[in-house]
């Protein structure tokens, strides 16, 4: 990365992107009030991984982006219910130090890039197997 | 929705009446030109575009992507801007525009489905009941969710299983134990498969669905500790075309064996890849001192790497390091290579097939490529032969004995012989002709064109009379090592 993208045009890029459906289709991403021109709240949707307790789930996640994203990561939390090692059950925040992507931010990561990241964790090792609350049901 | 319960909780334009008028007497009447046009994207990235008016309901689009989609209204799930589509609400409240993108998947026809969506405040039993009991006529109402087999509710998220009816799907073993980033099992079968046009079509539209890159990067270890950057790589054209071009991956394969770590390289230790593979920058370290001919044999050398090079080694086109790197190792190896055409990949063997062939060398012909390369695999010490053999054609090593390194007990005659079996008249013309190398037009290019990169060696190692390489060259078939002989015996 040459030039560093002021956050705006990036946060632009990544409502575009979720908007029109350019990203990937197993999360999908857009601003949580349209004329918020801060750009700060945003709602994401993971499709359960295939294979695994969390597949046909949709789970809802809450991003946060403060006026330093995109040097820090944005602030993520599920609100969809999910038993997942770095969601804290009490209110759904995804713990920074537990989420690699998070705890190793980089500026060229997107709020896209978390959302796949967080499905690939539900997909790993013992998380898909995980005993999961039941569908539809929030913190 | 069922006509039971959403007078209660849908805003007016919303009709309870069947799909087919329902969109909508209310609503054409409050707003005729509030149409929109957005694309709803399913699975097996089946796109579907669609015109509506915005202030529908999420439910009645549902029941209009019913047949478009085949997905039974009660099973879908709309997603739009990371929120899923609630059935009471209207587009509008979504703010959906003209140009934008829902995505469509398919869920279990649940009663959670129906929690979800019920924020009028039905419960989730009696609205799932009425889902079912009062859909319009789609299976959902004869299919009770409960019975619906696991695997069948799962169809809609298994990115891989949306291909099974499309396209034939490569078998599994194909990506290998490792799911397919490793080398590959058999790089010959590969080969022959992948010059096939249905195979390379599916490969990239495989490539293509990010969903199926997703489970490719989960079900690989390796891919997964390398982080969300990998999906980037896997995503970007350049990537695709390196894994569905038959070219390349040719090349790939050729590179592989010549660091050792192909299939059949295990033989070629780190001492004989290394020797067998130059620096990538070998090319421009052309000592200053040398003569002018040099000069022009180095600005020859570049002239064919860019224009000759292309159909040699389509490398060369794309990464020009790489470029030079193979070209270089090529040239000498190969008895007879420079002029030979890419589509054999049997040439690529020659490191190693050079190592076993040395001492028996009118037998050679008849070995295959393959039984050579295995061969070398199944003796390191060829191997070793094969990389010292190729040290002569280093720079930093000039005046090193023709046929020094491994090739101490090589005598001429048998080289020769072995040269003129390989790599036969001007054109070198594809050489090991006993298995049917597609014959090579002849080359009419001048020959300080088509050796300059064997004339750059020849120099290098202090050959510097032009006529006399050339008309070496011209006997060795372009084989630096030959010519070398030739010059050294001296007519």
């Amino acid at each position: 990365m040459s030039a560093k993208v002021p956050r705006n045009f990036r946060l632009l890029e990544e409502l575009e992107k979720g908007e029109k459906g350019q990203g990937s289709d197993a999360c999908s991403l857009g601003l949580d009030d349209g004329n918020d021109i801060m750009m700060t709240n945003w709602n994401g949707t993971i499709l359960g991984p295939p294979h695994s307790v969390h597949e046909n789930r949709i789970y809802s996640v809450k991003l946060h982006c403060d006026e330093q994203y995109p040097d820090v990561p944005p602030t993520v939390q599920f609100l969809s219910r999910i038993n997942l090692p770095c969601v804290s059950q009490e209110d759904g925040k995804v713990d920074p130090t537990k989420l690699q992507c998070l705890g190793n931010w980089k500026r060229e990561y997107t709020m896209e890039t978390v959302l796949l990241e967080l499905r690939r964790f539900m997909a790993s090792g013992n998380n898909k197997k995980l005993p999961q609350p039941p569908e539809g049901s929030t913190f | 929705m069922s006509s039971s319960e959403t007078p209660k909780d849908a805003p007016p334009p919303e009709q309870p009446a069947p799909v087919e008028s329902s969109s909508s007497v209310a609503a054409a009447d409050e707003s005729k030109e509030e149409e929109i046009s957005f694309t709803v994207k399913s699975i097996a990235d089946n796109k579907i575009p669609i015109t509506v008016n915005r202030f529908i309901s999420v439910a009645d689009l549902k029941q209009k992507l019913a047949e478009p989609s085949s997905i039974p209204a009660d099973r879908q799930r709309l997603i739009y801007s990371g929120r899923v589509l609630k059935d009471d609400q209207t587009l509008d409240n979504y703010k959906i525009q003209n140009g934008h993108t829902v995505h469509l998947v398919k869920g279990a026809a649940s009663t959670a489905s129906a929690a979800r969506g019920a924020v009028g405040g039905s419960s989730a039993s009696t609205s799932g009941a009425g889902a079912a009991g009062g859909s319009t006529g789609t299976s959902g109402a004869t299919n009770p969710p409960q019975q619906l087999p696991s695997m069948a509710a799962g169809t809609g998220m298994n990115p891989l299983s949306r291909y099974a009816n499309h396209i034939p799907l490569p078998s599994a073993d194909m990506f290998g134990p490792d799911g397919g980033m490793g080398p590959p099992p058999n790089p010959e079968q590969m080969l022959s498969m992948m010059e096939q046009p249905e195979v390379r079509a599916s490969m990239n539209a495989l490539l293509q669905n990010p969903a199926l890159l997703e489970s490719l990067i989960q079900s690989n270890p390796m891919l997964q500790s390398m982080g969300p950057e990998v999906r980037n790589m896997m995503q970007s054209e350049e990537f695709r075309r390196m894994m569905t071009d038959p070219a390349i991956f040719r090349q790939m394969t050729q590179m592989q064996r010549m660091l050792g770590v192909g299939p059949f390289g295990g033989g070629l230790g780190g001492a004989g890849g290394a020797g067998a593979f130059p620096a990538p920058g070998v090319t421009d370290q052309t000592p200053a001192e040398q003569q002018n001919q040099q000069q022009q044999a180095g600005n020859e050398t570049t002239g064919t790497g860019a224009a000759g090079a292309p159909p040699i080694n389509p490398f060369a086109a794309l990464f020009n390091p790489f470029g030079a790197a193979t070209q270089t190792p090529r040239a000498p190896s190969g008895a007879g290579s420079p002029g030979s055409p890419p589509p054999n990949p049997f040439m690529l063997f020659n490191p190693a097939i050079f190592g076993q062939q040395q001492p028996p060398a009118g037998q050679t012909q008849t070995q295959t490529p393959g039984s050579g390369g295995e061969q070398t695999g199944a003796a390191p010490t060829g191997g070793a032969a094969a990389g010292s053999q190729q040290q002569p054609p280093n720079p930093f090593n000039p005046f090193l004995p023709p046929g020094g390194g491994g090739g101490a007990g090589m005598d001429l005659n048998q080289l020769q012989n072995m040269m003129q079996l390989l790599g036969m008249g001007p054109g070198g013309a594809g050489g090991l002709g006993g298995f049917g190398a597609p014959a090579t037009p002849v080359d009419n290019r001048p020959p300080e064109e088509r050796y300059a990169e064997q004339l750059r060696q020849l120099n290098d190692m202090g050959f510097f009379d032009f006529d006399r390489n050339v008309a070496a060259l011209r006997r060795s078939g372009g084989s630096v090592q030959g010519a070398i002989e030739y010059l050294l015996s001296g007519p």
